[in-house]
């Protein structure tokens, strides 16, 4: 089955590269305070820690640059009236379906890195789970909540119908 | 229903559980001042101040659990249960019958000395689906009046008019019901399920810890004894819990009887604790069919029950419903309670190439281990955990099935243990597939399906598979609409 399946704004790699930065940065300076203890405290340590550490920061600053360029290319979702699908991932590829019927529950999210951005994030609950599509303009996630909140209300008033008779 | 209150036992339970390590201070704290008494002298300010303190921490606790006690009411109008509570905070929990799930009475050897039952409460409801949503303790005929009034009215046959809990019989309206035994299992055959159910994993790590510390002890000097005697010690005793639960299992499993009554199945089991589940089937969400791998090599398993809104203590997460039988035992049984649940036809194995990329993931962990003991110890020490971790890796292929039905799925996974659980399509919640540049190249991918139950149950992996096989899954889920 072919689906239409729409990607995002191009905002959303901004984001992405920014978040990765932040994450990394972290990192590394959780290394470097280890590092700097074991320098100044005297304690020797092999010579490959050092090249471990190279190592790491190599890889850093690679995914700091690429993984964006990556998960921006990869990350699709597609939503209509029977389903949501949510395509995403870097090196191993995830797909995530929900059928309409099962989600019970809309919210929108604003991280401080989405919201310097304009993007927000789409949360559907199903009774087995989230179902998260992110980095989406707001204006887009609004109107995906709003469609998804009114198709989850005609289909529980289908159900209490159907119930009724 | 009138309104009624928990039997006044539950005072006592509710203080014991809040301080029971209170208590027992208190009483070495009494036993201390006896040794002191009993040698003629008086006993000192620091055991008299501590048996001031503790007996004034047990008095608040006690009465505080007698108030609420007193000021909490339960009762059955028309179709919904209600619980309130007017103490400084007032609260009105009310319930509509018709969301309970499960109702299970239980009576522990403390209980049986008064004549007392717990009568366990489950909601349908994802939010709750890890814990019993109302414990509350009775007499047992107030119990039985609660139950068989719940019963009755998910069955769809309770009248409007109230009903008075001294005018029911219990045993006269269980007579009524008659449930069909389905089987039962004796004392041999507890026996059997323990021995061969004992956690092998833990077994060998259990083996491994106290092996490692008798090594430790013997071959360090007297000196060294006072810094590793405390990580021994600490070592042991997380032990203890797996020999207590491994050891305890049959007090657990004693005089197990499974039983039908028309669409709710009753599975009875316990020595000194005597549960009694009462489960209704229509809400049944999974079957679990697990062999223990010791079980798998007598051909052995035994079956779970996922049904919504159980779950508190670990055995409650999805209750037993036989206990370790053959196979076509166990698919019979399955036909007499469930039959939507039945297997009919041989699952599929994981394709061959799905061995590379297990082995490949199991592989990088074994390495793992065996670069580090390399550089920081004994390199054939890694390598003993690298041939391990591939074993694993290949007993893990092999377990792996899935089977697509038309109305239902089965998944097996596990490494050591097998586990098999079977879900409608319209119990599924939501599936996924994933895929790394290896598998994506051989075509298969490895993903989940999510169903609602506690988190021990709620998200199942499926092994690697065609990359079709998760988009029929899918697909599947949503041509079969959810059932209420």
């Amino acid at each position: 089955m072919n689906l239409e399946y729409k990607c995002l704004n191009k905002k959303a790699k901004s984001c992405m590269r920014l978040s990765s930065i932040i994450g990394n940065v972290i990192l590394l300076t959780i290394l470097g305070i280890i590092r700097a203890f074991c320098y100044f405290g005297d304690v020797l340590l092999p010579g490959w820690v050092d090249l471990i550490f190279a190592i790491i920061i190599l890889l850093c600053v690679l995914q700091i640059i690429f993984a964006p360029i990556i998960r921006y290319k990869r990350y699709k979702y597609y939503i209509d009236d029977e389903r949501l699908v949510v395509i995403e991932g870097l090196w191993f590829i995830t797909k995530t379906t929900a059928p309409i019927e099962r989600v019970h529950q809309i919210a929108i999210e604003r991280g401080p890195i989405d919201r310097m951005y304009g993007l927000s994030k789409v949360v559907a609950t199903t009774a087995g789970g989230n179902v998260d599509i992110k980095f989406l303009e707001n204006q887009i996630a609004e109107e995906i909540a709003e469609n998804l909140g009114i198709r989850i209300g005609t289909i529980v008033k289908e159900q209490r119908s159907d119930q009724n008779a | 229903m009138p309104k009624v209150r928990c039997h006044f036992i539950s005072v006592i339970m509710s203080t014991f559980k809040a301080i029971w390590y209170i208590i027992a201070l208190f009483v070495f704290q009494i036993l201390d001042a006896l040794k002191d008494i009993k040698m003629q002298s008086i006993p000192s300010k620091s055991v008299l101040f501590g048996l001031v303190a503790f007996f004034a921490v047990i008095m608040i606790f006690f009465v505080f659990n007698l108030l609420r006690w007193w000021k909490t009411k339960i009762y059955i109008e028309s179709d919904t249960f209600i619980l309130e509570r007017n103490q400084l905070s007032q609260s009105k929990t009310t319930v509509k019958l018709s969301s309970i799930s499960t109702v299970n009475l239980q009576q522990n050897l403390f209980e049986k000395i008064f004549d007392v039952y717990t009568i366990q409460l489950d909601i349908n409801s994802s939010v709750t689906a890890n814990k019993t949503d109302f414990n509350l303790v009775f007499d047992d005929k107030t119990a039985f009046a609660f139950r068989d009034y719940i019963l009755s009215y998910l069955d769809g046959k309770t009248s409007n008019e109230d009903i008075e809990t001294e005018q029911i019989s219990a045993h006269s309206i269980r007579q009524k019901i008659k449930p069909e035994p389905i089987i039962s299992f004796s004392f041999k055959e507890v026996i059997r399920h323990c021995i061969l159910s004992f956690s092998f994993v833990g077994g060998i790590y259990a083996t491994g810890v106290v092996i490692a510390a008798i090594c430790a002890f013997f071959t360090s000097d007297k000196e060294m004894h006072r810094v590793i005697m405390p990580a021994i010690l600490s070592l042991l005793i997380a032990v203890v819990p797996f020999l207590y639960k491994s050891l305890t299992a049959f007090l657990l499993y004693h005089n197990f009887i499974l039983e039908k009554s028309g669409d709710k199945i009753m599975v009875s089991y316990g020595l000194f604790t005597r549960k009694q589940f009462t489960l209704p089937l229509d809400k049944t969400n999974a079957l679990v069919i697990k062999q223990p791998f010791q079980a798998r090599l007598f051909n052995l398993c035994y079956g779970e029950i996922i049904n919504v809104g159980m779950g508190d203590a670990a055995e409650n997460q999805a209750p037993i419903f036989c206990l370790l039988v053959k196979p076509d035992v166990l698919q019979s049984i399955i036909k007499q309670i469930a039959p939507q649940f039945i297997l009919e036809e041989k699952e599929e194995k994981s394709p061959k190439s799905a061995m590379l990329p297990i082995l490949i993931k199991w592989g990088l962990w074994g390495m793992a281990f065996l670069i580090g003991f390399s550089v920081f110890y004994k390199w054939w020490i890694g390598l003993i955990i690298l041939t391990v971790f591939l074993l694993c890796g290949i007993l893990s292929y092999g377990t792996k099935g899935l089977k697509l039905y038309e109305n239902k799925l089965s998944i097996t996974t596990g490494v050591f243990d097998k586990r098999t659980i079977t879900a409608s399509y319209s119990k599924l919640q939501n599936a996924s597939s994933k895929y790394g540049p290896i598998s994506r190249h051989l075509g298969i991918a490895h993903g989940t399906v999510s169903i609602l139950s506690s988190i021990a149950n709620q998200t199942n992996s499926i092994g690697y598979f065609p990359l079709e096989r998760f988009d029929k899954i899918s697909q599947q889920i949503i041509s079969h609409d959810s059932i209420k």
